[in-house]
This record gives C-alpha cells, structure tokens and sequence, in this order.
C-alpha cells in the first residue's frame, strides 16, 4: 500500500515515493512514478485515488507554470503551497480530491522546505513528513535518525533505513521506491530503489 | 422479506351479494398481486437481469514487432450467458484498437465516442492521433464522469508515430502506460502466464496462445472464439495489418491487410 515520505536537509530536500500501481489485490504497474517535478526547483508527491492524484498534480503543475509564464517569476515554494492547499479547500466541500501531498522545493531566499498537504486541505511545514501505511514505520525511523543539517548522504542513508523497515514490517509493502531531490541546482530524480523489475520488452 | 399480500386480495363485494343487475359494480376494486411473495428473492432476480458483462478477460502486451491485444468473447448477464461471440476488442482506427471490459455498454459508446475524437483529430491537424493522446481524451471523459456509475475498464493498444504504445485506462479516471496489461475479473489469471511468458517472439505466439487457451479452462470458462489482433509496423513503416485468431481447438491465423486501411493510406498519398 501506499508509503509517500520525504524530509529536509542541509540546502536540499528529498521525496520517497512507492511506484506501485495497485488494484485491490492486483499489482497493474509496479514503476509508476508518483513524484512529479512541479517546476524546475518544486517537487510534488502525491498518494491518494489514482485519477485525482495524476489530474490534481497536473492541475497544480500547469498553474504554476501559468503563473510564471505570466508574471515572469515563479511562485516560491511556500506560495505554491498555499495555492495548492486553497485548491483542495475549495474543492473540499464540492467533489474532494482525494489526495494528499508532500510538496518539496528550494527557494533562493529561503533555502529548502518541505510542506505536508493532505486532502482535507491541512497545511504545515515540516522537516520530515509521510502519508500512507508506510507512514507508521518510516515517521518512527524520521523521529529516531533525523537531525537538522543532513548530509545527502546521511538522508539517503535513513531513506534506506526507511525502505528497510517498510519492506520488513509492512504487510502489504510496495517493491519499489523512487527517490526524488531538490536542491540549488533544481530538482531532479536521485534513485530507484527496485526489488522487482519489470520485464523488459525488447522495443521495435 | 416476506410480503404480507392478504390485505390486497379481494374478497367479499362492497354492497349486496351476487347481485346479479350489476356485476361490474359489485366486483371489489382490484389490481393483480406480485407473483412472488418473496421480496429479497424478486429483487435480486430483477438486479440479475441489469447485471453487467462480467467474467471477462482481457490483455494486452507491447512486443518485439508491436502490439498484441487479446480478449474472451462471451458476454453474461448475471448467470446466464446471452452471447458467446462477442468482439470485446474494438477497432478504434486502423491503427488503434480498445478492449472492452465491465460495462458493455458504457464500452460500446464511449469507445464509439473516442473513435469520432481521434478521427476528428486527424481531419483537423492532418495526422493520426497519438496512442498517448488518445488514451488521455478518454481518461478525461471518464474521469470528468468519475463516481456517476460508469463501469468501464479498457486498454487502448496500437501503433503510432513513436512506435507501439499500450494504455491501461478505467471509469475510476485511472490511466497508466505500460508494456503488458490485464483487464477483467479473469485478470490474475492472464498475468500469471503474461509474466512467465513474455519473451515469446512471434514465430513463437501459436504455442502461447494454445497456452493461453489452456490457462483459460483452469479459470473454467472455455471460450469459443478468441479474438486476437496483432498490430504492428510494415517494411514501409506505414501500413498496418491486421490479424485474427480464432476458432476453439485449431487456432488459425489469417493474416491480411486491412482493405479499408489500405484505400485509407492511398487517399493520404502513401503507396
């Protein structure tokens, strides 16, 4: 089942996302990316009901990138947390999107941040946050190994440490992870974590 | 629950007895009774009777030369089934084929539907619609209908500028890309032998579909007609052909070009 977490460390901040594609027992896709790059320094990761996820983060995506196009700036982090968050708010008490959101950017002025948005349209910042059954272990794994000031490769160590645990303790665990960062530099895909390959096809 | 039906029926006449001057007066008003006195059993029968096509399969996988889409083709109603020759796979454009899962009917139109977006598509940019777009027009229409009832789970196969592509698209506005694809309640079954017998080439497809046929009596619904199509890239790069299987002890496999395809690229200039 679902496992979505994400954390901030020292000048970037990482998103972890299972990549699975479930349909009550039926695995249809087990390399579905669920982190979208929002714009060239936002990441987006969304679980929730299939349709609303891919819609509401396209939504999202081609609005900010509106906003730039119009005003010639892009909105920072925290602005596209609010407009995120208002967008589910207003949909809440009309036909909700069932979806909740870890939203990771990296502002010049601000440095990293990270934002835990979920469907009933609650906003926090937050340096470590998830959503999902994964939440349970890897939030207690956060809690335990996460200190302010994290080397890339200390956070990917517990982003590890959390996959473990999730694969070990979880039930109905994902196979696969993919492990999204952003830093100065933009954002970008940092990983797969794969225990599971799809077969390849040999393309035409 | 059980009716209590005695209050309905109609007994003694309301004034005189057996007057016989005016019989269509002395008569009660009536109305005739439910046959059955068991409403829960009469309910479920008229529900049996709205049921949707279900105990369907459906697959579809990308491989060495194209795109294969396979499907069963019997169509149920609850228990009874009312067809067993169904097309569940349906001819989108020459190019492009849609599988019919869940809801016969909601497959039927919004296929239909899709088929006139994708050819007024090509009328107004002057080239076929992508794989990709396509299956985007019809996860917008289903999700635009999300939560109204619809019950439709499909894959739109085919072949386009980029090569063969393969969508798995369903009435929850679900819409994954992907290279092999299952679709119906018989589903677990068909990835089970999809995932162990991908690599097959297509010299090798006859023995897989026997395969497959052997795998579909495990799920005990034998099947009279598959319907199979194979779609894939000519010499030319541009013509299509299509191919059907069918039959149920001997699977033969006639291989033609479509005719209407054929007229349809003279008409665009290709040879």
């Amino acid at each position: 089942m679902e496992c979505v977490f994400g954390l901030v460390g020292d000048g970037f901040a990482i998103l972890v996302a299972d990549t699975s594609a479930v349909h009550s027992i039926l695995v249809h896709k087990s390399n579905e990316d669920k982190i979208m790059v929002l714009d060239s320094h936002k990441l987006i990761a969304a679980s929730g009901e299939p349709g609303d996820r891919v819609q509401f983060t396209e939504f999202i995506q081609k609005n900010v990138s509106l906003y730039q196009f119009r005003n010639g700036i892009p909105l920072t982090t925290a602005a596209a947390a609010n407009f995120t968050r208002g967008e589910l708010a207003t949909a809440l008490r009309k036909s909700p999107y069932m979806v909740n959101i870890l939203l990771a950017g990296y502002d010049k002025e601000t440095g990293p941040s990270l934002y835990y948005i979920d469907y009933i349209a609650t906003l926090h910042k937050v340096d470590k946050a998830a959503f999902g059954y994964g939440s349970y272990f890897s939030l207690s794994m956060m809690d335990r190994h996460f200190h302010s000031g994290m080397s890339v490769e200390e956070a990917v160590d517990l982003v590890d440490k959390c996959i473990l645990e999730i694969r070990s303790r979880l039930v109905v665990a994902p196979p696969n992870f993919v492990i999204k960062i952003v830093d100065k530099d933009g954002a970008r895909e940092y990983a797969w974590r794969e225990s599971v390959k799809d077969t390849p096809v040999s393309s035409a | 629950m059980k009716l209590d039906t005695s209050g309905l029926e109609s007994t003694s006449p309301f004034f005189g007895s057996g007057d016989e001057l005016c019989p269509e007066l002395s008569a009660a008003p009536s109305f005739s009774l439910p046959l059955s006195t068991d409403f829960d059993e009469f309910q479920k029968d008229t529900k049996a009777t709205l049921k949707h096509a279900k105990g369907t399969t459906t697959l579809a996988f990308i491989f060495k030369e194209g795109v294969m889409v396979a499907a069963d083709s019997r169509a149920s109603m609850g228990g009874y089934i009312s067809s067993q020759s169904v097309k569940k796979i349906i001819e989108i454009n020459p190019y492009m084929l849609g599988t019919m899962a869940g809801g016969a009917a909601d497959c039927q139109f919004w296929h239909r539907n899709l088929g006139i977006k994708c050819r007024l598509h090509e009328l107004a940019n002057k080239r076929r619609i992508s794989v990709t777009g396509a299956s985007k027009l019809l996860a917008n229409i289903l999700y635009s209908y999300r939560g109204m009832g619809l019950s439709v789970g499909t894959m739109i196969a085919g072949w386009d500028e980029t090569g063969p592509g393969l969508y798995y698209v369903d009435s929850e506005g679900g819409r994954l890309k992907g290279t092999r694809f299952s679709v119906g309640s018989g589903s677990p079954y068909a990835y089970g032998v999809l995932d162990s017998g991908l690599t097959c080439l297509l010299k090798k497809l006859r023995s897989w579909l026997e395969e497959l046929f052997i795998m579909r009596h495990s799920e005990m619904q034998p099947v009279v007609v598959l319907q199979a199509f194979i779609m894939w890239d000519q010499m030319d790069g541009r013509s299509c052909l299509v191919m059907m299987l069918e039959s149920f002890t001997t699977i033969i496999i006639q291989s033609h070009p479509v005719q209407w395809s054929k007229k349809w690229l003279k008409s665009q200039g290709h040879n």
